[in-house]
């Protein structure tokens, strides 16, 4: 079963996405912040993780690039999902290796599952 | 530190900031006017000394120019600065409330998705879950529209012709009560000392509500765990004073300025609390101020935070 971790602070997306997600057979793991987000990207060590920008403690674009800066989750995909549509934010998030930039109210959660799938596999 | 220092002397990127062009961008124009400035003082003393003789008449010649452009430099500075202040203001208005309206937007889209997304296996105890998260949400995007519209028409006669006669005493328990399962949810308690006897107050009943609610809900917020709100009120002769006192972390002095602003979150509360468009404070001030009363802060740093406002009763 593959592992996804979701790191977002809204709990009513993390109940909506996540329940998609572990209907769909993947295994959802839950952070609420940017500190616990890292913390647990190296200890579960998941297939991709879900990443928001506005995050309590730390942002969303620092927790990336400390991702992309660690041996151990360097190579883990991260999507950034999130309803910021700065362009600043998205040539940053590319810059530093998210496979994916979507803006949330853009998306339909159908479209969203969609765009985790072809990354995941 | 320093490379912030030196940030204030780009020019170009402080204008781009404001997204106005350069020839109305207050810094550019500060640095070109200063030349110009320059500039003319020299010139208007080569000219002075070639043709007049008397150095006292130069100096005041030199003097005189150099008056005279500082302050047209001071006018055309000033009026562009409001240009420029009002385009950020834009921006930032733009950029916030669209995350605010976006956030609760998706979560009632995705919720409404899961829904109808045809699964048979969603349980009656799960559909609950989603219904309470549509109505939080509902409630979440209503709030913010009124919100916006208090701002947009503080101002009209609208408000003024809808005040009432209420009791100010019983608006503030209705309130606490309204708030009452949002604070158990977050652990803190509410204490009170309104008086014994009920004060009336002739005013709109919608903004004074507005006024108590947004207060009340910042103190829970930023209050500590476990903390404790108090909320005091006392009746003078002319005026009623209210004072709404939380646990939480103070706040720094060098915010003292900007508290009451449109879109204020300081970067302490924000490194916390990710939500919120910074208007309750701002919407709070119109609110006081618009029935000619007076709105402030006392703070202590990790002693909490007491918000007091005094109107005059009619």
């Amino acid at each position: 079963m593959k592992k996804i971790l979701f790191i977002e602070d809204e709990s009513a997306l993390q109940k909506s996405l996540g329940d998609l997600l572990k209907r769909e057979g993947y295994e959802i793991v839950s952070a609420l912040d940017g500190e616990s987000g890292l913390k647990l990207a190296k200890t579960v060590e998941p297939d991709l993780i879900l990443l928001d920008l506005i995050l309590p403690k730390i942002h969303g674009l620092r927790v990336l690039e400390t991702l992309k800066s660690d041996d151990i989750t360097k190579s883990i995909p991260v999507i950034l999902l999130t309803n910021i549509e700065g362009s600043k934010e998205i040539e940053r998030a590319i810059e530093l290796g998210a496979k994916a930039y979507l803006v949330k109210a853009n998306y339909s959660l159908g479209e969203v599952l969609e765009k985790i799938k072809g990354v995941i596999s | 530190m320093i490379n912030h220092q030196l940030d204030s002397f780009d020019v170009v990127s402080r204008c781009k900031k404001s997204k106005i062009p350069l020839w109305q961008c207050p810094t550019f124009l500060f640095v070109l006017m200063g030349l110009i400035n320059i500039a003319s003082c020299i010139t208007s003393y080569f000219l002075g000394t070639k043709y007049v003789n008397d150095p006292l008449v130069v100096a005041i010649i030199v003097l005189m120019v150099a008056f005279i452009l500082f302050i047209i430099t001071y006018f055309v500075i000033r009026s562009l600065e409001r240009l420029a202040q009002i385009n950020e203001i834009k921006d930032e208005f733009i950029k916030i409330v669209s995350h605010q309206l976006r956030s609760p937007l998706t979560n009632l889209n995705w919720a409404i998705d899961f829904l109808i997304s045809g699964d048979k296996k969603i349980s009656d105890n799960e559909k609950a879950q989603y219904y309470q998260i549509i109505k939080e949400n509902g409630t979440k995007l209503l709030k913010l529209f009124n919100t916006l519209l208090i701002i947009a028409r503080i101002k009209e006669d609208e408000y003024q012709k809808e005040e009432e006669s209420i009791d100010f005493t019983k608006l503030i328990i209705d309130e606490i009560q309204n708030h009452r399962a949002f604070a158990e949810a977050s652990n803190i308690k509410i204490e009170t000392d309104l008086g014994k006897a009920p004060v009336l107050l002739t005013a709109n009943r919608y903004l004074i509500k507005t006024l108590i609610g947004s207060l009340l809900h910042n103190a829970i917020v930023y209050n500590k765990k476990g903390g404790n709100v108090k909320i005091e009120m006392k009746k003078g002769h002319k005026d009623i004073l209210v004072g709404i006192r939380d646990q939480g972390l103070g706040i720094p002095m060098i915010y003292k300025k900007y508290i009451f602003h449109q879109f204020f979150r300081g970067a302490s509360t924000f490194h916390e609390q990710t939500q919120g468009a910074g208007l309750g404070l701002y919407v709070s001030r119109l609110i006081v101020e618009n029935r000619g009363g007076k709105i402030w802060f006392e703070t202590e740093k990790d002693n909490g935070t007491t918000f007091y406002f005094s109107l005059p009763i009619k």
